[in-house]
Parts: structure tokens; sequence; C-alpha cells
């Protein structure tokens, strides 16, 4: 029996999602092989643990940002002091998926799944990640970036830019762990309001040109270094693209007759050829990012033109993307398996890097 | 029953008095509520007129009506036939082709097909929706073609004999596309036989130049010459082989020799000029390869072909795309930009329509119309496509006159073979479907019958498990929605 550390929540604006992915990974756990300790870290920041934690009744009632009648949670950052096999981050958002956890783990010797800390950190920046996508020549559309200070002191600079890069585009803060905070902007009117809008959510900010005639494909990676199995690729499906079952057979609600639209379609829709494409893709991308557990690489992908550009990288992806690996027959309970032993290995190959090097350094010098 | 109900079904049986009383006769006291598809000019003058008459019975309203307009009615058809004419003689001596499809199904299919892939090179003006009547291509050219269109695609309707011929005489097509018979609309058009023919005006219309003729392999027996059924000396098409013909293959798409299709209807025919090869169907959509034969109608000496994949479910749509890659190369056209256009198809509306539901359900609907020629498409999409179960909801085929009985419960056989679960709707013939399905072994249980989609979906509902694939076919939303 393993004691497994779920680990969720932080103070981030994908806190809520974060509760329901960790949730529903607990209640997918094999009690056989795994304790599970939830670790919720409240929206001020504070961690906590306690079996009423496993509950979504109990998180209903609380103040998030100050709840009551759980225990405090203290990691120790002393190696070996933690009563902890491996932890599962289960994060979205800075906090726990931009490197910030993944670094303390680290120092307290805690096996994740990871990705490390590079890899959180690049994978969650959009505009570093688009950087090292330039760096590698890999596909992507084009964009530009620009800081809070640069925007306040050089707007005309900023708005010529924009309009170089050609309406409409998408404003993006550099860090965020899902749509929240990002807007179309069709027009230049627009785009001031949004820009000051989205500065709320980070001071470096990504603009990003819309591609025509593309769908959204998502794939999700699973493994470590060279060790990996890609999921089958996924088109979600807007709000307004959704066919909806109920609108056409029925008058009323659909979800009471459980046949409400899907908000996804698993496979999408591309040849088997740009199915096999974007997963290699996919695979090169979790390689050169360093990455490892389990990642969820979004595209858009041109069916007729086999254009295929990246459009970010989630390094901890909602439900940890069970749909797709469920239609990679692969199910959940496997899938929190392949995880812990993602991070136990992890852990031991940094076990095995030379950490110490004899000398005598201290012994020859002065004070 | 309601008026717009009464106008709905008016609409649908297109005006024709006798057909729609026996209609009336078959749905009195159901109460059924149907929705006129279309609001033309025709269905207002016949309820702003019928209300007027309030002081009669309904149905005397509506025969008045129809009775009232249809002098009328007759000049309004001639001037909007003229006023066509002389726009199509226009437009043609500025370089417009015109391309008429006939057939018993797959039409609207093929055009809608056909619009989108040459769009992108050429464009294209297709009558929209299922218009295919003389009056409605009328005022289609009249209104919606425009000088700039290169391309102008026309569904010909087959309602009585002399409907193509006549419409082929309207629009004087430079290219033809000839869709399966089928045993569609027999009750009206009284035999296959009566079908065929009527089907053949079109191919009678390309005597002269059969290589602007694309005709489904399907048809080898009614146009095909040799392996003709159609004894009668006078049939359209009897005698010739030399029209472009296109269906499946036999999968071999890289020798040059023409191997015999299997797939050909008749013994001895040739295999088609355009072929569908090794089709696969799977949740993506269908991956297929698209051959070009060699031949002499073309003057090629070696043959082509492009990997093609297409969102569209089933070879039978595959096989739809093939005129439009014909067509492409007589006009000049990229062909190999018209198989990456494919990608992208749009679903066809209520042909194998999918609807992605939650838990991985796919609804697919075939609700158009279904017939006993045109149903093993779909079966073939049930046998193909990964569910954990099937479940069927139709109201079988409709207007097959004394075949009924027997074609349906043949229905319900083919369903056993395919299907876990079925939902019908109540008509004359529901029970040869369901005797016919616990016959071929399906479980009486699992079969459930109501009056209209509401009750059957209520009581089909558990039935509905995570990957279910849930297959409506059968045009029964008008006649029983």
């Amino acid at each position: 029996m393993k004691t497994l550390g779920i680990i969720f929540g932080g103070p981030a604006v994908e806190h809520e999602v974060s509760i329901i992915t960790a949730l529903q990974l607990i209640k997918h756990l094999d009690p056989n092989k795994y304790r599970p300790v939830p670790i919720y870290v409240d929206k001020a920041g504070r961690w906590w643990t306690g079996d009423q934690l496993t509950e979504l009744d109990w998180y209903r009632r609380q103040d998030l940002s100050s709840p009551s009648g759980a225990e405090p949670f203290s990691l120790s950052l002393n190696p070996g002091d933690n009563d902890l096999d491996a932890a599962i981050l289960s994060f979205h958002g800075r906090y726990g998926e931009g490197g910030w956890v993944q670094g303390v783990l680290e120092v307290a010797q805690v096996p994740y799944q990871g990705p490390g800390v590079t890899g959180a950190v690049i994978a969650f920046d959009k505009i570093v990640t688009r950087q090292i996508l330039a760096a590698e020549g890999i596909s992507q559309t084009d964009y530009i970036w620009f800081t809070a200070e640069d925007w306040q002191q050089r707007p005309a600079v900023v708005t010529e830019q924009v309009a170089q890069l050609g309406y409409p585009v998408f404003v993006k803060p550099a860090n965020g762990g899902s749509t929240i905070g990002i807007q179309k902007v069709e027009t230049e009117e627009q785009l001031a309001g949004v820009i000051r809008g989205t500065l709320q959510y980070d001071r470096r900010i990504m603009l990003e040109q819309e591609v025509a005639d593309c769908i959204e494909v998502n794939v999700a990676v699973l493994g470590l270094g060279d060790e990996v199995a890609v999921s089958v690729p996924e088109q979600p499906l807007k709000k307004d693209e959704l066919l909806s079952f109920a609108d056409k057979y029925q008058r009323g609600d659909g979800k009471k007759s459980g046949m409400a639209s899907a908000n996804r379609r698993i496979p999408a829709p591309i040849s088997a050829d740009q199915t096999r494409s974007v997963q290699d893709l996919a695979k090169r991308l979790f390689k050169v990012f360093d990455l490892s557990g389990v990642v969820r690489i979004d595209f858009f992908v041109n069916p007729s033109t086999d254009d295929v550009y990246v459009t970010e990288l989630n390094t901890i992806p909602g439900s940890m993307s069970y749909y797709l690996w469920q239609a990679s027959d692969l199910e959940y309970s496997a899938l929190i398996d392949r995880l812990v032993d993602i991070a136990e290995r992890r852990r031991a190959d940094q076990d095995k890097l030379v950490t110490q090097f004899e000398n005598n350094l201290l012994e020859t010098s002065k004070e | 029953m309601t008026t717009r109900t009464l106008l709905a079904a008016l609409q649908q049986h297109e005006y024709n008095w006798p057909r729609f009383s026996q209609w009336y006769q078959r749905h009195q006291g159901q109460d059924p509520r149907i929705e006129p598809a279309d609001w033309t000019v025709k269905l207002r003058l016949v309820s702003a007129i019928s209300s007027t008459l309030f002081f009669v019975p309904q149905l005397v309203a509506l025969r008045l009506a129809l009775g009232l307009l249809a002098p009328a009615e007759g000049t309004l058809r001639q001037g909007w036939q003229t006023l066509a004419r002389l726009k199509l003689a226009w437009l043609r001596r500025r370089g417009l082709v015109v391309l008429g499809i006939a057939g018993s199904y797959a039409k609207t299919s093929t055009k809608h097909i056909m619009a989108y892939l040459l769009e992108e090179q050429l464009s294209v003006c297709a009558t929209p929706k299922s218009i295919n009547t003389p009056l409605g291509i009328s005022q289609v050219i009249w209104r919606q073609l425009k000088s700039d269109h290169q391309l102008l695609i026309i569904e010909l309707g087959e309602y009585y004999q002399g409907d193509v011929a006549q419409l082929a005489a309207l629009v004087r097509p430079d290219y033809g596309v000839v869709t399966p018979v089928g045993r569609q609309h027999l009750e009206r058009m009284g035999s296959l036989d009566q079908v065929a023919a009527t089907i053949g005006e079109l191919v009678e219309y390309f005597a002269g130049r059969p290589d602007r003729l694309a005709v489904h392999q399907a048809n080898r027996g009614w146009f095909g010459g040799e392996g003709s059924h159609v004894q009668s000396d006078t049939h359209p098409g009897k005698g010739s082989q030399s029209y472009v013909w296109y269906g499946e293959g036999d999968g071999d798409v890289e020798g040059d020799g023409d191997v015999d299709s299997g797939k050909a209807d008749g013994d001895g025919d040739a295999p088609p000029d355009w072929t569908v090869n090794r089709p696969e169907v799977s949740a993506r959509g269908t991956e297929f390869v698209v051959r070009q034969a060699a031949g002499e109608k073309d003057n090629r000496a070696s043959h082509k072909s492009w990997q093609v994949f297409t969102p569209l479910y089933g070879a039978h749509q595959a096989i739809n795309t093939l005129p439009s890659f014909w067509l492409a190369g007589r006009l000049g056209l990229d062909q190999a930009a018209v198989a990456k256009r494919c990608r992208t198809l749009p679903y066809l509306e209520r042909r194998h329509y999918p609807t992605f539901a939650e838990n991985e359900v796919l609804i697919l609907d075939n609700s158009y119309n279904t017939n006993p020629d045109s149903w093993p498409a779909s079966r073939r999409l049930l046998e193909q496509l990964p569910a954990e179960r099937r479940i069927v909801i139709t109201a079988g085929f409709l207007e097959l006159g004394d075949q009924a009985e027997t074609l349906n419960r043949q229905l319900g056989r083919d369903l056993a073979g395919v299907a876990e679960y079925l939902g019908l709707i109540e008509t004359p013939w529901a029970d040869a479907i369901c005797q016919g399905f616990t016959a071929a072994g399906g479980q009486a249980s699992h079969v459930a019958t109501a009056a209209n989609q509401a009750q059957l979906l209520e009581s089909l509902r558990a039935t509905i498990i995570p990957k279910s694939l849930i297959l409506f076919e059968g045009g029964w939303q008008e006649q029983y929605g």
C-alpha cells in the first residue's frame, strides 16, 4: 500500500477546476494499492489535509479563502521527513502548474509525476513556449508580446505591432492555466480595453494571430523520457458549434435524457496521416520541453493544407485528460498507476545523478 | 388535425390531392403534428385562401384553395420558366456550365458535395435544399444565379413520368450525373421500371454525348446495355456502354489493367471508370482511394489515384464525391485540390448527420429518407462504426405499395443482424418489421413501438448506454413527427 499525496487547489483562478480534477482522481484510485492523502491548498495559499477533503460537498460549504474544519498540512523541506511515497500534482494555474510547487517538492525530494521545474516553467509561460518553438523550428501562429510597462509607456507602438499582425487577434496573459483571461479582439477600438483587462492577470501579454480554416485538435502525452504514449486526438467543440440532440429531437432539456451534446469529439475528424503527424509532433514537443507525467498539447490543424500549429502545452491538464486515455484504451485507474510509476522513476533517476563532489575546497580556502 | 399540419402534409405530397387524401385517411384521429418544411409562396397562398373559407370544413377549404390557385399557377410557372430560360441562355454565352443530377436517391448529397468541393476553384450556384421542381428551379435561376457564376448544379426531381425530360429541356445541362435508381416513391410511380424510365430521361438527353454523363454503377442493370435488366428496346441507354460509370472498386488501385470489379452489378460488366477503393470507416470519418481507370474516354494511358479522407461517414458518401472528381477533370480543374477539400466536407443535413452526445454516444440522423436500395449503406455503417450498443429508430420503408409488407419484414431481418434495440413508429407495417426482427433472432423485448418520436425516445431512454450508436433511419419525421 502506497501513501499517495494528491495536492491541489492553490491561489489561482483555476482553483475550482483543480478541486474537480483532484476529486475525480481520488475517486478512481485503487484502494488496494493506494492510501490517498488529500492535500488542499486554499485560495490564500494555506495547506490543509483530512478525510473530509475528498468530498465535493465540503468545498461547497466552505469559504475557500479561509476554510475551517480541516487539519493544517505541513510539508517538511527536509528530505525523508514526509510520510508520502509519491505525490500527484492536480493543480491548474501558475501556483501549482508553473513550477512553484514543483520546486518545493524537488527540495523535499518527494516523488511527483512532473514535469520538473524546467518543463513546468517553460511550458506554462506562453511567451517562453513560443520562443522555444521558434528556436526549434516548429510551426506556430504569428504573435507579438509586450509587458505592462511597454503598454503604459508606448501604446502607439504596441497598437501598430498589432495592426501589422492583423485582426482578429487573441489576447492572452503569458501565464494562464485555462481560457480565463483570454479574449478575442476584432478591431483596434476594442484593443485597449481588452489589454487593460488582461493586464489584471499578468504583467506580460501575448497577442496571437487567428489562423483561418483551422480546427482545434488536442492530444495527451503520457510518459517519461523517450518512453511515451500519445492519445487519440480530440476536437474540442465550442458552445456555438455544439450540435444539440435536445434541440434537434426534443423540446426541453437534453440533459434529462442523458443525451446532452458532448463538448468534444473523439477522435478528431482528421485523416490518419494528419493524426499521425500531430501525434509525432506532440512526442517531439514532450522531449523539447523536458516534460513528464501527463500533458495535453493543443494544436490548430488545417485539414486541407496539412498545416499544424502548436498553440499551447498544458502540463497538468484538466481531468488529467482521462477521457483521451479511455479512448486510447487506458482506464483512469491504470493512468494513475502510470503516473505513480513515473513519479518514482523520476525521483530514482534524479537520485542517480551526481550531487556530491569530493574536494578539499573548504580545507584549503582561507577565511 | 391543425391547419398547419394539413398544410405541411399537403406540401410534402407535392399538392397531389389523391395522395394527400390517402395520408389524411391513414392519420385521421391520430392528431399528428407536423410543421411545413418551407413556407413557399404557394403554401402561403393556399393558407391565405383557405383561411378565408372558414365557413366550410377544413379539407374542403384546402381543396377549393388548390382549385382556385391552379389556373394562376400554370401561368405563373410558364412565366418563371421563360425568365429562367432567357437568363440561362444569356449566362451560357458568358461561359456558364450547367450540370443536372437525376436519380432516386443521393441526388441532394451529390449536389451539395459537388458544390462544396468545386467552389474553391469555380464560382458555383446550386439549387438549395432539395428544390427540384420546374418552378423551384426557375426561381433559383432567376433569383440566385449571378453573372459571375461558372457552374450551375441542378437537381432534377422525378415525381411523375416526363418530369426529368421536362427539366432537362428547361435547363439543357452540359453535363449530367445519374445517381442510383431505387425503390423510392414506388407508390406514386407505379413500378421500378417506371422510376428507371423517368430517371432514364436524363440518360436519353445525353444519348449523343455519353462522355458527358456520369452514371452510378448500381444502374448498370438499367442503363448498361447488355447487362440491362430492362428488356424494352425503347428503354433509354440500352446498348450503350459508353457513359462514364462510377461506383465502388475492387480495391486494386495500382494495377493499370481493367480488373473486373466484384462490385459491378451484372455479369461481365466492365469496372467503373471512377471508383472508390478500400473505404475504411471509423469514428473519425472515411478514408478511401479514388481511382480513375485508364481508358479511352479521357484519352489517358494510365490510371490516376488519390488518397482521400472525409469526415462524412460511409463508402456511399465517398462514392458521392466521384462525380466531383470527374467533373473537375472535365473542366480542367485541380483534382488533387478536390481530394484535399474532401477533408473538410460539411455534414449533410439528415443524411447520416452525426450528433456527438455525452458519454461518447453517437447519433446518426438519416431521417431524410430510406428505401430498400439505400438501406444497405446504413446497415454497413452500423456494422463498421465502433459502438457498445446499436439502436435503430425507424418508421420503415414508406411508399412501397403492395411490396411494403414483404420489404419491411426483410428490413426487420436485416436489423436483427446489426442492432440490439429497435424503436418503431406506429405504421401499418411496424408489425412486419418487428416480425422480421424477431424471426432473425432479435429479442421482442428489445422493440419499442410508439405513435411519435417523443414517446419512443422516452421508452428507449433506459437502453442508451455509453458508446451507444443511435441511427434514425428514414423519413418519419414529417409523416409521423
